[in-house]
C-alpha cells in the first residue's frame, strides 16, 4: 500500500470516480439538461481549450477572471495580514475592533451587492471588491490568532537577549505565527475565488462566471461542467503558485 | 360480530376516502413574483378550483426559466407556468418538457428610461446603452427588434443583472434604458422615477405566444387525465381573475405579494390578459421560433420540427 | 497609547473606541441615504431599518424558525460527517496526504451552479437546503480535522504508550487535547460557512426561510423591510459566531 505515492493514488481515485459517474450517467434516465457523462465533459474541455467549442470568447473571459482573482487576493492578503497584525499587537485596538470584524464577517455580503454595483458600476472593480469582502476575514482572523498564540516564553527570551521591538516581531513572532497565517492565506484564497465568481454570476457580463451562467441558461450541460472543472483547475494551479511564492517569501 | 361490522365500516369509509383523495401536484412557475405567474395558481388554491377538480396543488416557484425546466426534468414539479422564450430553447436542447396550453398571448416588455435622463421619445434611443438581464437573452433580442423596426441606430446592449442591479444602473446613469416589464416597473413609474419610451409588443410579429403552461413529457404520457384537470383548473382560474367578480381578489393578492400600491395594482391588472381557453396557435409558436432563430437565440437546427414543442390535445 | 490613564479608563477604552467607530459608521450610513449618495431604493436609513425590525421579525417568524432549523441541521450534520471522515483519514498518514488536496478543492467549487443537481437528488423541500449548508460547512471542517491530526506530536504518543496507557486513554489524554484548539477553530469557520450556505440556497430557491424573505423583499423594492430582515439574519449569525469565536480563543491556541 505504501508503494503508490499519494499523488498517484489521488489520480487513481479520481479516475475510479469518473468511471463510476460515466456508467451511472449512461445507464440512468436522468435528463441531459441535468447531467452529462464525464466523457462528454472532457471532450468539451478539450474543445474549449482549442477554441473549437461554442463557448464565447473563452480565453478573454478566463483571463479577466484570473486577473480579478489575483488583484482581489493580493489586496485581501496585504490588508488582511496588516489588519490582523494591528488587531493582535495592540490589546486596545484588538478588543475594540474584533467584535466589529466579527459582525462584518457574519453579515450575508451577497445582499450588499446591488449597493456595491450602485457605487462602483458593472466592471471588474465590483467583482474584485466583492471578492475581497468575502476572502479578507479569514486572513485577518488567522493572522491575529497566529500572532496571539506565540509562546510568551519566546518573547521573554528575545527581550532578555536584548532584541528590540521590530526585531522581535520579524524574527520571533512572525515566523512562529507563520504556519497559521499561511493557513489563513490559503483558505482566504479559496474564499476570494468564490467571492469573485459569485460577483460574476450575479452580474453576468464577463468572466468565467458569465460563461458558466451562459452554459447553464442555454442548457449546454457538458459545457457547464467543463467550465466548472476548468475553474477548479485554475483555482488549484493559482493556489499552488501563490502558495509557492508565499513559502519563499516567509522563509526568506 | 360487532367488531367485524365496525371493521367493515371502517374499511368502507377508508376506501370512500381514498376515492375522494386528491391528486397531489407540484405546480411550478418560471418566475415567482410576477402576477401572470402567481395569480392563476393562487386563485386555483384560494377559490377551491383545484379541489373541485380533484387536485391538491402546491406552488413551487423557480427563479428562472432554466431552473423551472430543470425542476420539471428532476421531477420536482410536474407542470407549471413558463414563457415561450425559455421553453423553446429548453425543449430544443433536450429538456423533457412540452407546451400544453397558452397562458397569455401578450407580454408587455418595454424599454424604460430614467425620468432624470435625456431620453424622452423613442427616437432619443439612438446610440443609447440599454441594459438587459443577460446578453443574448429574450430582452436583448426585444431591444434589437425595436431598434430594427423603429429604425433606431447605434443602440448598444449590456448585461445589467437582475431588477435590483438594473435599476441601480439606470438611476446612476450607468445605462440609459432597460428592457423590462411594467409589473416590475409600475411603482417606480408611479413615483415618477421611470417612464416607458417603447413598447415591444407593437413590433412583434403576430400571432405570438408569450406565457405558456408547460408539463413534463412523461407526466403528460402517464397521467393525461390529471394533466388535463390541472390545465383546465388554471384556465378556469384565469377566467375568474379576469372577471369582475375576481378583480377585487386579484388586486388584493397583488398588493399582498408584490407590495403594489393602491394605484399600481389596478394598472398592472389592466395589463394582464390571461387566456381563458388556452388555445395554442401553431403559427404563433412558429413565429416565436423564427424570431429566436433570426436573433441568434437558437440555431435553426435546435428546433427542426415545431410540432415537437407543443401538444394541443388538452385545449382543443 | 493608554499610558498615563487610570486602570479604569484603560478598561473602558476599547469599548469607547468601538462605540465611536460604530457611531461614525451609522452617521455615514444615514448621510449616504439622506444626501442622496445612494438612492433610497437600495439603502434604507438606519432609523428606518430599526423601525421595521420588529414588524419584519413578527411577519417572518415562521421563516426564521425554518432557517434556524435548517442551519442547525446543516451545521451539526456537516461537522459530524467531517469529524467522522476526518478522524478516519487521520488514522493513516498516507490517506491524509492523499486526500487533503482533494478535499481542499471542495471550498473552491461554485456549489451554487450545481443547485439543479441538489434538487434532482434531494427534492425541493428542505433537504437540498440542509445538504448544501452541510457541504458548505463540511469542507472547511474536515480540512481542520485533518490538520488537527498533525498537531499530535509522535513523542507524546510514544511516551503515553510507554507509560502503559490504553488506546482510549491515549485518545482522551493526549490526542484530543492536542487537537481541540484546531477543532474549535474549525467549528467557527464551519458555522459561518453553513449559515451562509443555507442563506444562499434560500435566496436562490426563494421558497422558505430568511433567505426567501430577503429575496422577495429585495425584488419588490421593499427596501426598509429588506434591510431589517438582513439585520435580523446578521444578528443571529453574529450571536452564534461570537459565541464560537470566544470559545475558540478560550481554548488557547488556534490553528488552521
Amino acid at each position: 500500500m505504501g508503494r503508490l505515492s499519494p499523488a498517484l493514488a489521488r489520480v487513481l481515485l479520481v479516475l475510479v470516480l469518473l468511471a463510476l459517474w460515466e456508467i451511472f450517467t449512461r445507464l440512468s434516465s436522468v435528463s441531459v439538461i441535468l447531467i452529462a457523462p464525464p466523457s462528454a465533459i472532457i471532450w468539451q474541455m478539450v474543445q474549449i481549450l482549442i477554441r473549437a467549442s461554442n463557448v464565447p470568447d473563452f480565453y478573454a473571459n478566463a483571463w479577466l477572471t484570473i486577473v480579478e482573482i489575483l488583484v482581489a487576493y493580493g489586496l485581501a492578503a496585504v490588508f488582511g495580514v496588516l489588519t490582523g497584525i494591528a488587531v493582535a499587537s495592540s490589546k486596545v485596538i484588538g478588543d475594540a475592533f474584533e467584535p466589529i470584524l466579527l459582525v462584518l464577517y457574519a453579515v450575508p455580503k451577497i445582499i450588499l451587492y446591488p449597493v456595491i454595483v450602485l457605487m462602483i458600476g458593472t466592471g471588474p472593480a465590483t467583482k474584485i471588491i466583492f471578492g475581497i469582502f468575502v476572502g479578507i476575514f479569514v486572513i485577518i482572523f488567522n493572522t491575529a490568532a497566529g500572532l496571539r498564540q506565540v509562546e510568551p516564553n519566546y518573547l521573554r527570551l528575545a527581550h532578555s537577549l536584548g532584541y528590540g521591538g521590530a526585531k522581535i516581531f520579524f524574527k520571533v513572532e512572525l515566523p512562529a505565527a507563520a504556519q497559521t497565517i499561511l493557513a489563513g492565506l490559503r483558505l482566504g484564497f479559496g474564499y476570494t475565488i468564490i467571492g469573485v465568481l459569485t460577483g460574476e454570476l450575479l452580474l453576468v457580463n464577463a468572466g468565467l462566471g458569465y460563461l458558466i451562467d451562459w452554459a447553464s441558461v442555454n442548457y449546454y450541460t457538458a459545457q457547464l461542467y467543463a467550465l466548472i472543472v476548468i475553474t477548479l483547475a485554475i483555482g488549484v494551479v493559482a493556489n499552488y503558485v501563490v502558495g509557492h511564492l508565499e513559502r519563499r517569501w516567509v522563509r526568506g | 360480530m360487532k367488531k367485524s361490522i365496525l371493521l367493515g365500516m371502517a374499511a368502507l369509509a377508508l376506501s370512500a376516502q381514498s376515492a375522494m383523495a386528491l391528486d397531489k401536484i407540484s405546480y411550478g412557475t418560471a418566475v415567482k413574483l410576477s402576477p401572470v405567474y402567481y395569480l392563476p395558481v393562487l386563485a386555483g388554491q384560494d377559490q377551491g378550483i383545484f379541489k373541485k377538480n380533484g387536485l391538491d396543488v402546491e406552488w413551487v416557484p423557480a427563479n428562472s426559466g432554466p431552473d423551472f425546466h430543470r425542476a420539471l426534468a428532476a421531477g420536482a414539479v410536474q407542470i407549471g407556468s413558463s414563457n415561450s422564450a425559455t421553453d423553446i430553447p429548453a425543449i430544443g436542447r433536450g429538456a423533457p418538457s412540452v407546451i400544453v396550453a397558452d397562458l397569455q398571448t401578450a407580454d408587455n416588455f418595454g424599454i424604460w428610461v430614467s425620468t432624470k435622463g435625456h431620453i424622452n421619445t423613442i427616437q432619443d434611443l439612438k446610440g443609447a446603452k440599454i441594459g438587459v438581464s443577460r446578453l443574448s437573452g429574450a430582452e436583448d433580442s426585444y431591444g434589437k427588434l425595436v431598434a430594427s423596426k423603429a429604425h433606431i441606430e447605434g443602440m448598444q446592449y449590456t448585461a445589467s443583472g437582475g431588477v435590483q442591479e438594473s435599476m441601480a444602473l439606470l438611476l446612476t446613469g450607468g445605462i440609459d434604458g432597460v428592457v423590462l416589464t411594467p409589473h416590475q416597473m409600475i411603482d417606480l413609474k408611479l413615483q415618477g422615477k421611470v417612464k416607458e419610451v417603447a413598447e415591444v409588443e407593437k413590433y412583434k410579429p403576430q400571432p405570438w405566444v408569450s406565457y405558456t403552461i408547460v408539463a413534463a413529457k412523461d407526466f403528460v404520457a402517464k397521467q393525461p387525465d390529471v394533466a388535463k384537470r390541472v390545465i383546465h383548473s388554471i384556465l378556469e382560474a384565469n377566467a375568474y381573475i379576469t372577471s369582475p367578480a375576481g378583480k377585487p381578489w386579484a388586486l388584493a393578492k397583488m398588493k399582498e405579494i408584490s407590495h403594489y400600491s393602491d394605484a399600481a395594482a389596478p394598472a398592472v391588472y389592466d395589463e394582464t390578459a390571461l387566456s381563458k381557453d388556452g388555445k395554442i396557435d401553431r403559427a404563433a409558436v412558429k413565429n416565436v421560433v423564427d424570431f429566436m432563430v433570426q436573433y441568434n437565440l437558437i440555431k435553426a437546427s435546435d428546433v427542426q420540427n415545431v410540432d415537437t414543442l407543443f401538444t394541443d390535445k388538452f385545449v382543443k | 497609547m493608554g499610558e498615563g490613564m487610570s486602570p479604569r479608563q484603560r478598561k473602558y477604552l476599547p469599548l469607547a473606541i468601538r462605540l465611536a467607530a460604530i457611531a461614525i459608521f451609522i452617521v455615514i450610513w444615514d448621510l449616504a441615504v439622506r444626501l442622496g449618495w445612494i438612492d433610497p431604493l437600495f439603502l434604507a436609513t438606519p432609523l428606518d431599518t430599526l423601525e421595521h425590525l420588529v414588524p419584519v421579525t413578527e411577519h417572518a417568524a415562521r421563516d426564521l424558525a425554518v432557517t434556524l432549523t435548517a442551519f442547525i441541521s446543516a451545521f451539526v450534520a456537516g461537522v459530524f460527517v467531517a469529524l467522522a471522515i476526518g478522524f478516519a483519514i487521520n488514522l493513516s498518514n498516507y490517506s491524509r496526504k492523499m486526500l487533503l488536496p482533494l478535499l481542499a478543492l471542495g471550498v473552491t467549487i461554485p456549489k451554487v451552479t450545481l443547485l439543479p443537481l441538489f434538487i434532482l437528488w434531494f427534492g425541493i423541500a428542505q433537504m437540498p437546503v440542509i445538504v448544501f449548508g452541510a457541504l458548505s460547512g463540511f469542507f472547511p471542517m474536515v480540512i481542520n480535522v485533518m490538520t488537527a491530526g498533525g498537531e499530535v506530536k509522535p513523542n507524546q504518543l510514544l511516551l503515553a504508550k510507554a507509560m502503559g496507557f490504553g488506546p482510549l486513554q491515549i485518545f482522551r489524554k493526549v490526542t484530543l487535547p492536542a487537537m481541540l484548539p484546531v477543532l474549535v477553530s474549525g467549528l467557527f469557520y464551519a458555522c459561518n460557512a453553513s449559515m451562509m450556505g443555507v442563506f444562499i440556497v434560500e435566496l436562490a430557491l426563494a421558497r422558505h426561510g430568511l433567505g426567501a424573505v430577503v429575496h422577495d423583499l429585495a425584488v419588490t423594492f421593499q427596501t426598509a423591510d429588506m434591510y431589517a430582515a438582513v439585520l435580523l439574519t446578521a444578528s443571529i449569525t453574529v450571536a452564534i459566531n461570537m459565541a464560537l469565536w470566544y470559545a475558540a480563543r478560550y481554548f488557547g491556541r488556534w490553528r488552521y
